[in-house]
């Protein structure tokens, strides 16, 4: 039994409002997100109801399919002038949408991290996936190409040596392809690189150290599989000959892409590249003596990806909490048979 | 599937066609999703326009559909069972068809649909027509032939042909130099369709904004300095006559005013493109030269007053703040990209601001409005040339999707930008 609250501010309705009628966007982090007709609907990841919350914009549209989701009689309750709904409905499009949000939940957030013991999950699963997914529910979708958008990224080729499942994808795939006139990618599969051994921080040479701190990087910082999620940043102020340098090392999530960061600590810009025999993102660069007098907490360290976000924002410590949360969440899918092919195969 | 209506409510649309749609088994499942229920397509290119024809039958128009009206609805589809079942097994048909020869341009729904429901209503089930093999086939090469390179090729040869090029171009600047002179505004109703385009679009206005012209009035304003490059329409001071152009390629073309003839007959060509309800090459070509030198550089009054409706809906939209909307469609289009703005955090999409983002991706995220302008004149001007017109109610479809549609490319491409593999443009 799923209960939701139901808000209405002038034309929107809003199913799980904060009362009285206030929007309740779960942080973008725990939110696997539907793109409905007339609607978004939203699951927060560490809540285990299987009924999503919704922003209604435009009930007309949504009228159409919204019984799919909340049944029939709550489906109307919320479209006329009900202010709490109940339901039980199952339905296997719920279901469906449900699972596509958690895959493109997944794509974006899913917190790979040797510290945590959580590996990468494959992309080209989670897409292939998400393909499949997007065409049971195409017709309650906002995009009216959805599917074409999501086979359009689709490769089927790694599934087919994949267990649980995977040829029997890969060929509904192909087929679903051709009825969208979509030439689904075909590449050779890339030789996944070895996982590195777990890499304990701090293991270089540490001569003479003035000062050293650390700090968890922020997620909405640096694209999905990049940072591990569960290690923090460190630093390390040195002397050497010709001054003082500060060297930042950032651990990497497994599997990671080579996409540069930059390590902000009180105004110096370190920029920091992946070292794949240590399995770290890994800077150096001088530091002016001011920064062995400025007090500890200016001393701050920020690390983001030029390529992914401005660095202009500090991050916010108060962002942090569920994290902590969405990795034991995340360790659980990873043995539970009702996961997605991608999570049971990683 | 359909349990407890209660006497007197109104019942979800797509409940009933759903539960409809369940009764015709599956002999209509190469026309449903994974999930039973037509496919999208089908609704809109079958059931839609041929079978609960809504325009007609406004008793089937709307998400909700009157109690009383239901049991009609739910026999309109059960009689055309047998037709769209006849239409599944074309579908099959016409698409074993178009594997065999090879061909993998565009969407088969979008292509074949229609036709296959033409063909079954010509020959019934195809299990009952001995040549149905051959139908297929030639279904298939036809469609083909309308679309693909004969019909290019016939264009490049019209437009290069020397003796032709001398007379296209002196139509091309007689028909500048003829342009008509401004006429003053006619009073303004543009905000007030606009405040119910959404919700209940009233077919006297809109009939009302064609017939006083305010769509050609409203282009007056794009012979000013800058003013349609402000709206993207062209990246020159002013618009200038097009050249008749003697290449096209789908990639990288201009904006839409500094377009070729070729280029905006070819643009078309490679988008939809039917036949039947397009004229032969050398009148589109001619047709193509007038239009442009027409207001908006479109034909047809009412696709003007969509452009000027766009422009006034796409207003003060943009990054970081937003304008007090000046109707309801303008605040509906910032809600959207106000929704937009989430779901970018929420798919951890990189900032538009940051070091990668080419420039010219972040000016058209940062100013949505030429973007917009461009594509919205592209549809308008798709349609006019299959000679679709559009009507009150089809308005708001249009400048709420060719937005949602813009949108969704600038996801698309800033998604890109962070995967080694690249993706296909």
């Amino acid at each position: 039994m799923t209960e939701f609250p139901i808000g209405r501010v002038r034309e929107v309705v809003i199913v799980g409002a904060a009362p009285p009628h206030q929007l309740n966007r779960p942080h973008p982090e725990r939110t696997a997100l539907v793109e409905a007709r007339g609607a978004l609907l939203y699951w927060d990841v560490l809540d285990s109801r299987a009924h999503p919350a919704a922003e209604i914009h435009d009930p007309g549209l949504a009228a159409d399919w919204l019984w799919e989701i909340y049944g029939h009689d709550a489906a109307t309750a919320i479209l006329t002038d009900a202010d709490a709904i109940a339901t039980e409905w199952d339905s296997p499009v719920l279901d469906a949408a449900r699972r596509l949000a958690h895959l493109r939940w997944a794509e974006a957030w899913w917190p790979s991290s040797h510290a945590a013991g959580l590996p990468a999950l494959d992309r080209g699963l989670l897409r292939a996936e998400a393909a499949w997914r997007t065409a049971a529910v195409e017709h309650l979708l906002d995009d009216d190409e959805a599917v074409e958008r999501a086979l359009a990224d689709t490769d089927p080729t790694p599934l087919f040596d994949t267990a649980h499942g995977g040829g029997e994808l890969a060929a509904a795939l192909t087929a679903l392809a051709e009825d969208y006139g979509i030439e689904l990618r075909r590449e050779p599969a890339q030789l996944r690189r070895e996982d590195w051994a777990l890499a304990a921080g701090g293991d270089h040479p540490v001569d003479i150290a003035l000062a050293s701190g650390g700090a968890p990087v922020d997620w909405a910082h640096v694209p999905q599989g990049l940072v591990d999620a569960a290690a923090g940043a460190t630093w390390i102020l040195r002397r050497q000959p010709a001054g003082l340098a500060v060297t930042v090392t950032v651990p990497a999530a497994p599997e990671a892409a080579d996409l540069p960061l930059t390590a902000r600590i009180a105004d110096i810009d370190v920029p920091l590249r992946l070292n794949p025999e240590t399995g770290h993102f890994l800077g150096e660069a001088e530091a002016p003596q001011a920064l062995l007098l400025l007090p500890a907490d200016q001393r701050t360290l920020h690390v983001f990806a030029p390529d992914f976000t401005t660095g202009d924002d500090p991050p916010d410590p108060a962002d942090a909490p569920h994290r902590a949360a969405l990795i034991e969440y995340a360790r659980s899918r990873l043995g539970d048979p009702d996961a997605s092919l991608a999570e049971r195969t990683a | 599937m359909v349990q407890g209506i209660a006497a007197g409510a109104a019942v979800p649309r797509g409940m009933l066609i759903a539960d409809a749609w369940s009764q015709l088994g599956d002999d209509v499942a190469p026309l449903s999703n994974a999930s039973g229920r037509p496919l999208a397509r089908t609704v809109k290119l079958l059931l839609d326009p041929l079978v609960l024809r809504p325009n007609l039958n406004p008793r089937f128009a709307g998400g909700l559909i009157g109690v009383e009206h239901v049991d009609d609805l739910r026999r309109a589809v059960a009689d055309a069972g047998p037709a769209l079942a006849a239409t599944a097994a074309w579908f099959q048909l016409v698409k074993r068809a178009r594997r065999r020869a090879g061909v993998t341009e565009g969407n088969p729904q979008d292509l074949y649909f229609q036709r296959c429901f033409e063909l079954a209503h010509l020959h019934g089930d195809p299990a009952d027509a001995p040549d149905a093999e051959a139908i297929a086939a030639a279904t298939v090469a036809e469609v083909r032939a309308e679309r693909g390179e004969v019909t290019v090729d016939r264009l490049r040869r019209f437009m290069t042909d020397p003796d032709q090029v001398v007379r296209l171009a002196g139509l091309l600047q007689r028909a500048w130099d003829d342009r008509p002179a401004p006429r003053p505004a006619p009073h303004d109703g543009l905000t007030a369709f606009l405040d119910t385009c959404a919700t209940a679009p009233s077919d006297a206005q809109w009939n009302a904004l064609a017939a006083n012209g305010v769509g050609s009035a409203e282009a007056v304003e794009l012979d000013e300095p800058r003013v349609a490059r402000g709206y993207g329409l062209t990246a020159r001071e002013r618009p200038e006559p097009p050249q008749l152009g003697d290449r096209a390629s789908k990639k990288a073309l201009p904006p839409p005013f500094d377009r070729s003839i070729m280029e905006r007959l070819f643009a078309a060509f490679t988008s939809v493109f039917q036949r039947e309800s397009m004229a032969d090459i050398p009148s589109m070509v001619v047709g193509e030269i007038h239009r442009s030198a027409a207001a908006w550089q479109l034909a047809d009054e009412p696709s003007r007053v969509a452009m000027a409706l766009g422009r006034d809906a796409s207003t003060g939209i943009g990054y970081g703040g937003q304008a007090t909307p000046a109707s309801d469609a303008n605040a509906r289009l910032m809600a959207r990209y106000a929704r937009e703005a989430y779901v970018h955090a929420v798919q951890r999409r990189p900032d538009p601001e940051s070091a990668m983002v080419p420039d010219d991706l972040r000016r058209e995220i940062m100013d949505v409005q030429e973007p917009y302008l461009r594509r919205l004149w592209a549809r308008l001007h798709g349609r006019e040339l299959r000679g679709e017109t559009t009507a009150a109610g089809d308005v708001w479809d249009l400048l709420d999707g060719v937005f949602r549609s813009v949108l969704l490319d600038q996801r698309d491409r800033l998604r890109r930008l962070l995967e080694r593999d690249g993706g296909r443009p």
